[in-house]
């Protein structure tokens, strides 16, 4: 029988190796594919003003003027109705009871506003709430809210519908997990409440910010969560009030007149759920929503292109888990640093984004995280460099025997040709990687039992470091590379303890260059879910925060409304 | 007729009875669907409890069938929502696609059969024989991709997805349901056109056709008048057959032209263990394909006589 610490580990390492799988596959390997050489794409401003604030966010990828240095920037105008393709349909609402896929995430932050959001670097920052400031060991957090705020039924948003919304999240069997370490809650005034912890928790804030994991961070209004049918009638105090949700057919949010920011420009939205990618492709090529979300790298060229003629416009997300190859570390010849090195120093990345479509849309990593990670930290990972790692296992040959090893991917034929070039750019140095096709379950099997060699992977990486945990330290059962190491355990568990974000950097920093160092995977692009956009729905890559400071418009496949607009 | 409502029963019974068991042996866990993979023992247990997941087989579908008899036929696991109303949301739309789908492919079949019965053999024959060939060997997903991109996304004369219920108007609930029904449609047009043109050429030999030439009756009215009626039993049973079937069956042309039917709502049961819906799905399909059946009977005897006086004297 499996025990639940088993199937929780078998089901981190199947997300892990889909992900991989999935991220590797985004490309597509349509032989009558459209060609997916984008032109450059720029991070300059983006080209519209939010209504409430300054504009400069350089997370997001703005291909909508061809020329942004030219053309004045046109201004956002009220008014217009769009309709949103989703991925799939949710079972509700309620972000107390409801667990949303980001097609949820999506509806929810037109409706919900949530505590915290992402600054454009990927850091949260307090959003509904003015400020959440942790004590000095992040035993307890001070949450405090902005005055005024009302929910879409007049209900004020204070102190005390935090806490129905959080015993809401800790009644529930499925989400309390979210806030495992909640102990107390104070309500200390009308917009003040104090939550002690039971144990250091410096990355509280992330699961305040409202996606996957996180949906402790919504606020509904307290006579929604009452309502045993409060998810078929959601009520929060975001930019849009709900209207109608046919399920499987539609959703409905009107503009919010009374939002506690500037409101929205668009006067509606209409959320469609479409779950076949084809059709929803051929849906926005067709005028019939105008917004929608892929991980398509071919799509995402073809309409990169598109954006060159101001008939798209296309907003890239933020770097989500990347392309990876994950070592055994604990097995000959990858227990030697020199092969690893050599290895990841061998390929050249550009003939692997060629193969997935992803020329002008992946971008190289260099450590777990991407560049323009709020996270990422530089360390000696190294570049391509087939002669330096030609003379890297020349040496190791000199003194151990020849570098062989099984190569691990799934059956899947447009995956195992991917491997095929990872074989020869290795052949140019010297190495004979045997690719081994099995099954995804045989692949899970073999990583949990530590009988791996070199395997594609995923699921690492990405996001906040902490979420990285269980993959870096030691002793989480988890650690699939085997590389160990007390210098990132202790990074790990002060990242994790510590409240500041710029002190977590600093812990962070030091396991990616450890990382680097000592190369146990092999990062090898960047994966990232974009909003695609019709030519004259602008205004997706400008979400702004309260402060006027740029958020992040696309996290995941999750994106903001707010600052939408309809070009007349 | 009491005893074909007795049958009915009967059959509801054996298949309700019988997918209740299946769904058991079915991999998964409806309480990990339900409150996810990080959940507590304890929490699980109590779910299961809530659920009565742990008790007997045999007593849970008697309490399923204690509530299914007073129309209340349980509450979705997923959803919470009263699995009866989710299902009348929903079986409206299939109803309507599977009736419209049918009604194309028998204004189709029907003249594709009589053209080719009327000239066995000849080019006619073996260009429609040929084109029903292809449309029996071309999937409903390509058809449905096929006939978006140029109806749709090239034409712009119909939207790519979406259903516009009947209180918006009858032109645009018509409008939203003919390309999905026109793509169930065509496997249908070259099955029921093959088997009606069988039936046709054998309707043209008998000696009543004969004698109705001999009379100097034209083409047109001695297929009408004389050959259609003996010769659609076969069509009927056939059309009653895949309406029943098609009812739950429509859950790849309801995912690509996003369609908020019966089928979607099964697969979707499947895939997230909420076996309260799942069970609720199969009593539809279940009904809808005995009495669609039951229909295409009581058809027998209004169709052809003899079948009527075969019954009459039976009894």
């Amino acid at each position: 029988m499996m025990t639940r610490s088993s199937r929780q580990r078998r089901a981190a390492v199947a997300l892990a190796l889909t992900a991989g799988m999935i991220a590797a596959s985004c490309g597509g390997n349509d032989p009558d594919a459209v060609t997916t050489t984008a032109p450059a794409v720029t991070t300059a401003a983006p080209d519209t003003t939010a209504p409430d604030a300054g504009t400069d966010t350089t997370a997001a990828v703005d291909t909508t003027a061809p020329d942004t240095t030219a053309a004045p920037a046109p201004q956002p105008v009220a008014g217009g109705s769009i309709t949103v393709g989703l991925i799939g349909e949710s079972t509700g609402f309620n972000p107390t009871v409801d667990a949303w896929a980001d097609s949820g995430h999506v509806v929810a932050h037109a409706i919900f506003d949530s505590l915290a959001a992402y600054d454009a670097t990927g850091k949260p920052v307090p959003y509904l709430a003015e400020s959440i400031t942790p004590n000095a060991d992040s035993t307890a957090w001070t949450i405090v809210l902005r005055p005024g705020i009302s929910f879409h039924n007049g209900e004020p948003l204070n102190a005390d519908a935090v806490r129905a919304n959080f015993q809401a999240i800790l009644n529930s069997a499925q989400f309390k997990d979210q806030l495992a370490l909640v102990s107390t809650m104070t309500v200390v005034d009308d917009l003040t409440l104090e939550v002690a912890m039971s144990a250091p928790w410096g990355t509280f804030m992330n699961v305040l910010t409202g996606e996957t994991g996180a949906q402790a961070g919504y606020m509904a209004a307290p006579a929604m969560l009452a309502d045993p049918n409060g998810g078929r009638n959601p009520i929060g105090t975001g930019p849009f009030v709900f209207q109608e949700w046919v399920p499987d057919s539609q959703l409905t949010v009107v503009r919010n007149d009374a939002y506690w920011q500037a409101p929205a420009w668009l006067d509606s939205v209409t959320f469609k759920p479409i779950p076949d990618s084809t059709s929803r492709k051929a849906a926005f090529d067709a005028g019939d929503i105008q917004l929608y979300t892929t991980g398509s790298t071919k799509d995402i060229g073809e309409y990169l292109a598109q954006a060159e003629a101001g008939t798209a416009n296309v907003t890239l997300g933020s770097a989500s888990s990347p392309d990876m190859v994950l070592f055994n570390t604990t097995v000959a010849p990858l227990d030697d640093v020199r092969v690893r090195r050599a290895l990841a120093m061998a390929i050249d990345v550009n003939r692997l984004y060629e193969y997935l479509e992803g020329v002008g849309v992946k971008e190289p990593m260099h450590g777990p995280y991407a560049d323009d990670s709020f996270w990422f930290a530089e360390s000696n990972y190294p570049d391509f460099d087939p002669e330096g790692a030609k003379a890297l296992i020349d040496e190791y040959v000199a003194e151990k025997g020849a570098v062989e090893f099984e190569f691990a991917g799934n059956q899947d034929p447009f995956l195992v040709s991917y491997q095929e070039l990872f074989q020869a750019m290795w052949a140019d140095i010297g190495v004979t990687a045997d690719i081994v096709s099995r099954a995804q379950s045989e692949n899970i099997s073999a990583v949990l039992s530590g009988a791996h060699q070199v395997i594609l992977w995923g699921g690492i990486g990405g996001g906040d470091p902490d979420k990285d945990y269980q993959y870096f330290h030691s002793g989480t059962g988890l650690n699939f590379s085997g590389y160990t190491s007390p210098t990132i355990d202790a990074a790990m568990e002060k990242g994790r303890a510590l409240g500041d974000p710029e002190a977590r950097k600093e812990q962070y920093a030091i396991v990616q260059q450890e990382l680097g160092e000592q190369m146990p995977y092999i990062f090898t692009g960047t994966n990232r879910l974009s909003a695609i956009a019709a030519g004259n729905l602008l205004g997706i890559d400008a979400f702004t925060l309260p402060d006027g400071t740029p958020g992040q418009p696309v996290t995941g496949a999750i994106y903001y409304l707010k600052d939408a607009w309809l070009q007349q | 007729m009491s005893r074909r409502i007795l049958r009915l029963l009967a059959v509801l019974v054996a298949v309700t009875a019988a997918s209740f068991s299946m769904v058991s042996l079915l991999p998964g866990d409806t309480v990990t669907a339900v409150l996810g993979e990080r959940a507590s023992e304890e929490d699980r247990a109590a779910a299961r409890e809530e659920l009565h997941l742990d008790d007997p087989l045999p007593v849970r579908y008697a309490r399923w069938v204690g509530g299914a008899v007073t129309g209340d036929l349980g509450i979705s696991y997923r959803t919470r929502q009263p699995v009866a109303e989710a299902l009348g949301q929903r079986i409206g739309v299939t109803l309507e696609l599977v009736l419209l789908s049918q009604l194309i492919a028998l204004a189709l079949a029907i003249p594709m059969a009589v053209l080719s019965a009327l000239r066995p053999g000849s080019w006619l024959d073996r260009t429609l024989s040929g084109t029903q060939l292809a449309m029996l060997a071309t999937p409903t997903f390509l058809v449905a991709i096929a006939l978006i991109a140029i109806f749709a996304v090239k034409l712009g004369w119909f939207a790519t997805t979406g259903y516009v219920p009947l209180g918006d108007g009858l032109f645009a609930n018509l409008k939203s349901l003919l390309l999905p029904s026109l793509a169930l449609a065509l496997e249908q047009v070259a099955l029921y056109a093959r088997v009606l043109r069988t039936d046709l050429i054998a309707t043209f030999d008998q000696d009543f056709i004969w004698h109705a030439r001999a009379k100097g009756n034209s083409t047109g009215r001695i297929v009408l008048r004389h050959a259609m009626r003996p010769s659609s039993i076969g069509l009927v049973t056939l059309a009653g057959i895949t309406l029943g079937r098609m009812i739950g069956g429509t859950v790849l042309v309801e995912t690509i032209f996003a369609l908020p039917g019966l089928g979607r709502f099964t697969i979707d049961a499947i895939n997230n263990r909420d076996f309260m819906a799942l069970q609720g799905a199969v009593v539809v399909m279940t009904v809808g394909f005995v009495v669609l059946n039951l229909v295409a009977d009581l058809l027998h005897g209004v169709i052809d006589p003899r079948i009527r006086a075969q019954r009459m004297a039976a009894r």
